[in-house]
């Protein structure tokens, strides 16, 4: 039965307002605090904010969400909520990178998630390793594979340098300081077979003619702009791996689904099941 | 408009030169290749601070290859003074992280890009009386935020806050200076500068490499006080290929009050204060 958006019931009602109430509180605690000096409690607050928005898609609120997706309070302040998202996000990889340069770390011969010095990049490896399993990449014979906004810590790139075979993997960050510790850590793992490198470019003006799967994170802004541009400059069948946010999610990630360019066939999407607030969308451009 | 053949001549033999820069600079892998990608911009800056004829630049600017130039070397003075920067800030953490004794900023950068600002912003200083001015602000301070220190160095502001747009850059330098100073004086604020809000300062430094910098100074007469002072650093000749320019079309509200011409680095700096009428 569809949901009557005009029509909302006083339990639906209820619940768009408490969600709307406590999501007030985390605007206004992140607004009162200075990203810069107060870091952790910035930080902390953004590790709230998401267990608090994967509380709210376990408990399956597919309905409630349906509601509070059209609200004012949703509209005005999804570019608020995704802003500090991503700036969260590319810090959190950033504070990583830095510990793992200074320490030496990228230089001492490991791979995969061992590399790592904190547990978040670890989760997201296993992430990224998984889904390439299920997906089968690891099996197919791609030649070039082009990660957008890898930001400061390629955790994808990694995770499909170890896992693959792709002779050639670009990491595409439209921000240099990004590229410098991306490309600083993989030297030494790039030196032998030279499979990695990077393109200091934005997603909007990339020309990905020779690319065969294109991987858009989870925190890339602009998703169907960037969906557009692969439509019209890359090669007919491309395979894009695009992530978009489930449910509540949306409130701090960009959705690829709206809208989505009529060039591309959803060919299958994946979950994990753990709570993470995206899915990975399988996409292909029409092979004509 | 007709140019004699000489000056034809001249402009071949420039638009040849730079398209050789090109051609070496688009071969480079930014992190397999960085150094030799390092080397040959060092060779073209000086390249392109040598010239020094107005009138072969005038009839450059107006060919057709002007504005491609200018995207392609833009884009890579940016990639090239940011990671500079970038290399320098993350090799000073590491040395405080290492090394429990106090970090001079200055003694510990090898860098002759930072010694050419740090030579720089004294001059600009001298424009200004610093007696009066005690409130500064930085836009675009970059992975480095080597102005930011140097005001803290060399003056008694009573507040220097730094702004820039990157989040990885002012993560970066935010660590950074907390590595070495713990300052109430210094704030960094990762905001784009033609969205700051500038009432309460005294003076505002514009980086060369600033994207929008006629934005900025639309805003900081928008919100600034009657007044307010800005050092603008604006390119010469060639210089004009790698940062924008934006006294072309000035807001009608700022007055250029002095200016410093730097004949090592082809780069002016401009006082420019807010009308106080």
């Amino acid at each position: 039965m569809k949901t009557k958006l005009n029509v909302i019931d006083g339990k639906h009602y209820e619940a768009v307002l408490r969600i709307q109430k406590e999501l007030r509180i985390y605007k206004s605690k992140i607004e009162n605090t200075d990203l810069i000096v107060e870091r952790s409690r910035f930080m902390k607050l953004m590790e709230e904010l998401i267990a608090y928005i994967y509380g709210l898609i376990n408990k399956n609120n597919q309905e409630v969400f349906k509601y509070f997706k059209h609200s004012s309070f949703f509209q005005e302040n999804k570019v608020f909520f995704s802003r500090v998202n991503c700036y969260y996000a590319r810090v959190l990889e950033t504070i990583e990178a830095i510990d793992l340069i200074s320490q030496g770390n990228h230089k001492k011969n490991k791979f995969g998630k061992d590399l790592f010095i904190n547990e978040y990049p670890k989760i997201l490896f296993e992430k990224s390793t998984r889904e390439l399993k299920e997906l089968g990449i690891d099996k197919k014979q791609f030649q070039e594979f082009v990660i957008l906004e890898t930001g400061s810590l390629p955790v994808t790139i990694l995770a499909y340098f170890v896992a693959t075979k792709i002779p050639k993997i670009i990491g595409v960050d439209s921000n240099q300081e990004a590229i410098y510790m991306a490309g600083e850590i993989t030297r030494n793992m790039n030196k032998k077979e030279q499979r990695i490198s990077y393109s200091h470019f934005s997603p909007l003006d990339y020309n990905y003619s020779k690319a065969d799967i294109v991987y858009i994170p989870s925190y890339a802004r602009n998703k169907r702009k960037i969906l557009d541009r692969i439509a019209k400059t890359a090669k007919d069948g491309v395979m894009v791996l695009c992530r978009t946010p489930v449910q509540f999610g949306e409130l701090l990630l960009d959705s690829a689904e709206v809208g989505l360019n009529p060039r591309f066939f959803k060919e299958c999407e994946i979950k994990m099941q753990k709570p993470f607030l995206d899915k990975l969308l399988v996409l292909s451009t029409l092979d004509f | 408009m007709k140019i004699s053949a000489k000056e034809k001549k001249d402009l071949n033999n420039l638009i040849k030169e730079l398209t050789g820069f090109q051609q070496r600079l688009s071969k480079f892998d930014y992190v397999k290749d960085r150094e030799d990608f390092f080397k040959e911009m060092e060779r073209f800056k000086g390249f392109i601070r040598k010239q020094a004829d107005e009138k072969l630049y005038k009839n450059f600017e107006k060919s057709k290859s002007f504005p491609e130039f200018k995207r392609f070397f833009r884009k890579m003075e940016e990639y090239y003074e940011r990671t500079l920067e970038a290399i320098e800030a993350v090799g000073l953490m590491t040395q405080s992280r290492t090394n429990s004794s106090n970090i001079n900023f200055f003694q510990h950068i090898s860098s002759k890009h930072v010694q050419v600002t740090y030579e720089q912003i004294k001059n600009e200083l001298n424009m200004i009386d610093l007696k009066k001015r005690k409130r500064f602000v930085m836009v675009g301070i970059g992975p480095l935020a080597e102005s930011v220190l140097f005001l803290f160095e060399n003056t008694d502001a009573l507040k220097i806050v730094g702004l820039d747009n990157n989040q990885e850059a002012i993560h970066i330098s935010s660590e950074m200076i907390k590595s070495i100073i713990n300052t109430p004086r210094i704030e960094l604020i990762h905001c784009d500068g033609a969205d700051y809000d500038y009432k309460n300062e005294d003076v505002v430094l514009v980086a060369n490499f600033c994207a929008r910098k006629s934005k900025v100074l639309d805003r900081i007469v928008e919100t600034g006080k009657n007044g307010i002072q800005i050092i603008l650093r604006e390119p010469v000749f060639l210089i004009n290929l790698i940062y924008r320019e934006a006294t072309s079309g000035i807001n009608p509200r700022l007055a250029i009050v002095d200016e410093i011409y730097f004949d090592k680095t082809k780069a002016k700096s401009l006082l420019l204060e807010k009308l106080d009428y």
